[in-house]
């Protein structure tokens, strides 16, 4: 796994490569944990199915790629969040009406 | 009682640094001028009286039928320790800054010292307009800070973040005239009263409006999701010492505001979620964009965030136990990160570079500051005896009692990748061979940053064997947030 990974990396070194691999690890564990925490919000249910069918879609992809890029400097990305979150948190609490 | 000596917390440091302004570039008495308000600042929390202090002669509504306009500030058991926290790394920094560099600038010197003034006032503030005006002037301090380095990657980041600082000030001044309109008070005490005894629906539209409007500022001034990139650009744009006591500002916000949302809007469906939700994806992205870092100060700057998100997740769990492990570990954070951002410049000033790729074989000119480094990284990464393993396992315990265990094992994922990335850095930076590296080395003098770091891990152990050093201050304000008064 090590030797597969330098070789894609073009090089680099171990602690780079073993960088790389707990960042991958990492990303999918979390997107998970995360899943099934807010699928268990609503019922429990759905946060059981939303396990295999989160690690169905989460097998082999690249997620620490995705990370890097979604976590970018520029301004545009600041602001699209910025939105997304703020619509997110009034949808919640419009919830309560 | 009155506590009188509370508004010299804030108004001491306004005035000392007119006087810094005024020193400019007379470098022996800005040196006295920094020191001496360090220790001023360290004194003064534990001079004070426990009490209320109002200005004009306003009061709360919860006293008389007055409408309260004015100005108080209160002063805790929380605020006591979380004041002198700030006070000491606030004197361990201007110490660092005035005694390691031969020309001092006066404005640089200011503006710390108008940062800690408005983190004091953030604190103590009962009265959400004089939070908000006191969040602006430490966030715009923040910024020029790091302005302050004068690189061209400073000023594009300071006004990223001051177009985002314009917005969210405005999101939350509104999110304030909302709540003024529905209770007739900008007290936080009246309002949570007034909330609590029912006078005030909750399920009122403009009060939900106001609850999203403060929870969304509540993320942006604690630098949690979708801020978390941005706060730690500016961190690590800034001076290694000036990340130190940005962070500690960042920390001290989070946990002013956080208390001040679950104290008003504890009972709105959703907005725990939220802020846990936030807490959650700046734990991750931030130790895996720690991760990804080639430069050791950037690392740094990501962990701050990464490590913010456990005091966020902490206050969105919302229970009393969840507040005070949140709060304690606010307090342990800022004395390892501090450690860790004034060891990195000790490093930088030697090396005169934080490129990991030009870092190497320091633990064999410098191994006192080797040692000590490695004991904040474990701190950092939950390792016993350290402070961080007890706030982190208090966390853990709050969210797994609280029926999320997921949330714990985020947090146990996100301390073993911490635990992984400390050791990288430490490995690169300390014990990796590099004997071109060596020779270049500077003789910089850093003793002054070894003594501090030597203050700051003696209280990570200190706090870490005697937890309750910290914790039997928080009690109060914990029940408070989650509830339990007001």
């Amino acid at each position: 796994m090590y030797d597969r990974l330098l070789k894609s990396m073009g090089g680099g070194d171990a602690e780079h490569a073993a960088s790389h691999i707990a960042m991958e690890h990492m990303s999918k564990a979390a997107a998970v944990l995360l899943i099934f925490w807010f699928a268990n919000l609503f019922s429990i249910w759905a946060a059981l199915a939303s396990i295999p069918a989160s690690i169905l879609l989460l097998g082999g992809k690249n997620l620490s790629n995705r990370v890097t890029k979604e976590n970018d400097d520029r301004l545009d990305t600041l602001l699209f969040y910025m939105t997304v979150t703020f619509a997110a948190i009034l949808a919640f609490v419009g919830w309560n009406l | 009682m009155n506590a009188d000596i509370l508004p010299l917390m804030v108004v001491l440091p306004m005035i000392l640094a007119v006087f810094a302004n005024l020193l400019h570039k007379k470098t022996f008495f800005l040196r006295e001028l920094g020191i001496m308000t360090g220790l001023l600042m360290l004194a003064l929390p534990l001079m004070g009286n426990y009490g209320e202090h109002v200005f004009g002669g306003h009061h709360r509504q919860i006293y008389d039928s007055a409408i309260a306009t004015g100005i108080e500030y209160s002063f805790g058991q929380h605020q006591r320790i979380l004041s002198f926290v700030l006070g000491l790394i606030f004197f361990l920094v201007i110490s660092a800054y005035t005694l390691s560099h031969k020309r001092l600038s006066g404005p640089y010197l200011g503006f710390f010292m108008i940062g800690v003034a408005a983190t004091n006032a953030v604190m103590f503030a009962d009265d959400l307009f004089n939070f908000y005006v006191f969040m602006e002037i430490a966030l715009i301090s923040q910024t020029a800070l790091a302005i302050a380095t004068g690189t061209s990657h400073a000023a594009k980041t300071c006004v990223k973040y001051l177009i985002a600082a314009n917005i969210c000030g405005n999101i939350l001044l509104f999110g304030i005239a909302m709540l003024l309109s529905l209770t007739g008070s900008v007290n936080i005490t009246d309002i949570a009263q007034k909330i609590a005894t029912g006078a005030t629906s909750s399920s009122e539209p403009l009060f939900l409006i106001s609850a999203g409007f403060i929870t969304f500022s509540w993320m942006y001034a604690g630098g949690v999701f979708p801020f978390h990139n941005i706060k730690s650009e500016l961190y690590s744009c800034a001076m290694p010492h000036a990340s130190a006591l940005m962070q500690t500002q960042t920390k001290f916000m989070l946990v002013a505001l956080g208390i001040i949302v679950l104290r008003i809007f504890s009972q709105v469906w959703g907005i725990r979620h939220m802020m846990l939700l936030a807490s959650c994806l700046a734990m991750i992205f931030g130790v895996i964009m720690a991760l990804k870092q080639d430069n050791y100060h950037n690392m740094l700057s990501y962990h701050a965030i990464s490590q913010g998100g456990y005091v966020a997740a902490g206050l969105a769990i919302g229970t009393p136990f969840a507040v005070m492990a949140g709060i304690f570990h606010a307090i342990n954070h800022v004395l390892y990160k501090s450690a860790l951002f004034l060891g990195c410049e000790a490093l930088k000033m030697r090396r005169g570079t934080s490129d990991f790729s030009r870092l190497g074989g320091a633990i064999h000119t410098m191994p006192a500051i080797g040692l000590l480094v490695l004991c904040a990284k474990l701190a950092i990464s939950g390792v016993p005896p350290f402070n961080g393993f007890q706030s982190k396992l208090m966390l853990m315990m709050a969210a797994f009692e609280e029926g999320m265990p997921e949330i714990s094992m985020i947090m146990l994922l996100v301390s073993v990748l911490t635990f992984v990335s400390m050791m990288k850095a430490f490995h690169i930076a300390y014990l990796r061979p590099d004997e071109e590296a060596e020779k270049a080395e500077k003789n910089a003098d850093i003793r002054v940053y070894a003594a501090a770091l030597a203050i700051l891990v003696g209280l990570c152990v200190l706090l870490g064997v005697f937890p309750h050093l910290a914790t039997d201050y928080l009690f109060e304000v914990s029940s408070m947030a989650s509830g339990g008064g007001n």
